[in-house]
């Protein structure tokens, strides 16, 4: 049961090991010959001022927060479906009560602006 | 299949210790998702493969990438350590190894019960898999806990948006 | 399928108040984002309500006794013993911050959602007869708790305390939820009663070590909550900064529903194991009482000096639990519970209502001369420091009383003694604010704004329960003793 799984463990290790051997294997491969003005940062040959990491938007943050939250009632919602026959219908309406909890949730995001991407 | 746990067991410490030293943040969030993956490893090497999809997907993919926007928000460029002495690191570190070790002691010394509960590999194997047993108890026998969970995501949802609410508006 | 699909009208009558609630707090939730302009004051009378019907629920359901949700629920008098108080400490706090928001500038009605979760939350807790419905029910609780003492955003005192608030306490949850997992490895179950039953049949194997494991990492999931000394450092940062209606909720509520699952879970679960935890606790309960009482002589912010004590009261209380196999013990613990949660809710609401233009309120200067500016605050005041030292005609001689009989009936007479001498302690910083109320000159010479009848209503009914309480003791202790009959059965 458990060899099963041993195809996803070949191609993780395949992935991994692509991206890690096309990266070491251009490092050795590649000459090495780093000076001062080669190695600072490029913007069009204007002068620095700041470096690259500005600030991000909040927005970001919101969407990947509510993200995770919906993700988990997602995942809450895939053994119920595998098992929708076998649950029958007081399965039914108490997965309709837990996505209807969420639903609030959801109809609460919307109207205090938290999907607005201004 | 011991040989892959130990392996796994071992990705999974070193990872941790890197999540917790590293100076730059970013450093230790990849840290952290090495120690996900190699846990969900473990899960499956238990027969919970449900679980360790879960762990993946959720875990790994959605707590970390929340994580690295914090982190990507607050633009730590590297962590410093704070220079004067203080005296509770070296109490931290003594209770800590302390910890460590009473609880390895105790974990291998002990007895955990020998009971097979209705659950074992078989009647696993005949339910349809880990996913479909796990479907089949959680919304029959822990009908109640399920529910107070939805309600925990709302009020998640909830108090996180409360909390942002200047962030939002006007912008 | 394997599992027996059992749910009957018995399910739902069991979890009515909880549902009702639920169904309200969802209802005020539409309700707030339905419109932009909708009338926030109108949500705190809702939620008012909300209480009020799941009070009414909660009553209905009196002589009850059995378990739902197949054994993670139960109806017994003890559940409703915690939710009556846990209910009535909710509208008292809703009572008391009405305009309070308002005048700070956080007008918001997520204020009363995220308190009625948190008060289902701990309903839960209170019935929970698995490890599972504790631990959901103590996430639930807490959670909204975490937002609610970040409620002030602009302060930085109340974001600081919500930050360690809820650091620590997802640390101390998953320490909690360690414990559950080796209780599960050594007993395959969860459910108390049948935890119960495995130490009976089984016998409880005194060399396993697994044993003295798991009751370290529970002392520390619950101790967290309850502010038990080595795990109390959240809560003075915690209580000064968040907004004081919640501080009062926190101190009380918080407190009694995670000393209701702690009972629950070592008087059902683990009596077997008493042997073992009772040392423990005891040499917790002495240490908790004496740092609390100490440090809070030192204290010069009132708000501050009354998290210090309520950290002292919850030192008290331990006692009650050590002293669990005596008859009364349990029944002590329900009785100072109640005591306890309207003496501490007073101060704070006294607080609130010494707020002016240029002072909080909160500060022990505040409290200079209030004999003369306010003289019926003043002496309603005395009455609530009366009950947190323990002298009578007020509810807190009594719970003190009862407590320490238990404790001396079960052989621990060190550590009532070590009790009495902090309670001698206490004196000084309470009877401090009774000198500085009626010896000294005002320092803070504003008027006091009037105020407003739900706080007043509050105020009082905070006193006249102190009063009742202490002047009719058996009353309380009796529905307390019926409370803890079927606890352990």
């Amino acid at each position: 049961m458990v060899l099963e799984y041993l195809p996803v463990l070949i191609l993780m290790v395949f992935a991994l090991g692509f991206a890690v051997v096309t990266i070491v294997m251009s490092d050795m491969l590649r000459p090495n010959k780093p000076e001062k003005v080669k190695s600072s940062t490029y913007e069009c040959g204007a002068p620095l001022f700041t470096d690259a990491r500005g600030m991000v938007s909040i927005r970001f943050f919101i969407i990947s927060m509510l993200f995770l939250l919906f993700d988990i009632e997602a995942a809450f919602l895939y053994p119920w479906a595998i098992n929708y026959n076998v649950l029958g219908l007081f399965g039914f309406v108490e997965i309709v009560i837990f996505i209807i909890i969420l639903l609030v949730g959801y109809f609460y995001a919307w109207r205090k602006d938290a999907l607005e991407w201004e | 299949m011991t040989f892959v746990f130990y392996l796994l067991g071992f990705v999974a410490i070193v990872s941790s210790i890197c999540v917790v030293s590293f100076k730059n943040p970013i450093h230790s969030a990849l840290g952290l998702v090495a120690a996900l993956f190699s846990t969900a490893g473990i899960y499956i090497l238990l027969n919970a493969e449900f679980i360790a999809v879960l762990e993946v997907i959720i875990y790994a993919g959605a707590i970390m990438v929340l994580f690295l926007f914090v982190l990507m928000c607050l633009n730590i460029r590297e962590l410093k350590m704070m220079p004067q002495f203080n005296i509770l690191r070296p109490i931290a570190i003594v209770v800590g190894a302390f910890l460590l070790v009473y609880i390895v002691i105790i974990i291998i010394q002990s007895n955990f019960g020998n009971f097979t509960g209705v659950y074992n590999e078989a009647k696993i194997i005949e339910l349809g898999g880990n996913a479909k047993a796990l479907g089949q108890v959680l919304y029959s026998r822990f009908l109640l806990p399920f529910e107070i969970i939805s309600i925990l995501l709302l009020v998640a949802m909830i108090g996180a948006i409360t909390l942002m609410k200047e962030g939002l508006r006007g912008k | 399928m394997i599992e027996k699909l059992q749910f009957g009208m018995s399910d739902f009558v069991a979890l009515l108040p909880e549902i009702i609630l639920c169904v309200f707090a969802l209802l005020i939730t539409v309700y707030d984002f339905m419109s932009k302009r909708t009338n926030k004051a109108l949500i705190s009378y809702m939620s008012q309500v909300a209480f009020f019907v799941t009070l009414i629920a909660t009553f209905t359901l009196i002589g009850n006794n059995y378990t739902a949700y197949s054994g993670m629920f139960v109806i017994d008098t003890f559940a409703i013993f915690i939710k009556v108080v846990i209910l009535l400490v909710a509208m008292i706090s809703v009572a008391a911050s009405h305009r309070f928001i308002t005048d700070e500038g956080y007008e918001s009605g997520e204020y009363y959602i995220l308190i009625m979760f948190s008060v289902l939350g701990m309903m839960i807790m209170a019935s929970a007869t698995d490890l599972i419905s504790v631990f959901v029910g103590l996430e639930l609780m807490a959670i909204p708790c975490y937002f609610l003492t970040g409620f002030f955003k602009k302060q930085n005192r109340s974001i600081e305390g919500a930050l360690k608030y809820f650091l620590m306490g997802a640390f101390s949850s998953a320490v909690l939820a360690y414990g559950i997992s080796f209780v599960y490895g050594v007993t395959g179950t969860t459910n108390l009663h049948k935890i119960a039953e495995f130490f009976a049949t089984q016998g409880v194997d005194i060399n396993n070590p697994a044993l003295y494991l798991v009751l370290t990492l529970f002392v520390a999931g619950f101790g967290f909550k309850i502010a038990a000394v080595p795990f109390h450092m959240w809560c003075p940062d915690v209580y000064e900064g968040a907004p004081t209606p919640i501080t009062a909720f926190m101190s009380t509520a918080v407190k009694a529903a995670s000393f209701a699952a702690f009972l629950r879970v070592y008087a059902t679960a683990l009596p077997a194991l008493h042997i073992n935890w009772a040392p423990t606790l005891a040499v917790l309960a002495a240490l908790t009482m004496t740092i609390g009482n100490i440090v809070a002589l030192t204290q010069s912010s009132f708000k501050r000096m009354l998290a210090y004590s309520s950290i002292a009261h919850a030192g008290y209380i331990l006692i009650g639990l050590v002293a669990l196999k005596v008859s009364d013990g349990v029944a002590s613990v329900l009785f100072y519970l109640i005591a306890y949660a309207f003496a501490n809710m007073g101060p704070f609401i006294i607080i609130i209502l010494l707020r002016t233009k240029n002072s909080s309120g909160e500060m022990l200067t505040d409290l200079h001369g209030l004999g003369k500016r306010a003289p019926l605050l003043a002496g309603i005041m005395l009455i609530f420091m009366f009950s947190l030292t323990g002298l009578p005609p007020t509810g807190g001689f009594p719970g003190k009383y009862y407590l320490f009989y238990a404790a001396v009936q079960s052989n621990y007479v060190w550590l009532t003694v070590v009790a009495c001498i902090n309670t001698a302690i206490s004196a000084f910083y309470y009877f401090k604010v009774g000198m500085y109320m009626y010896m000294h000159e005002p320092r803070n010479t504003e008027e006091l704004e009037k105020p407003s009848t739900p706080v007043l209503t509050a105020l009082y009914i905070c006193v006249g329960m102190t009063l009742l309480i202490g002047i009719m003791p058996h009353r309380f202790f009796e529905a307390a003793k019926q409370s803890i009959m079927l606890l352990t059965s």
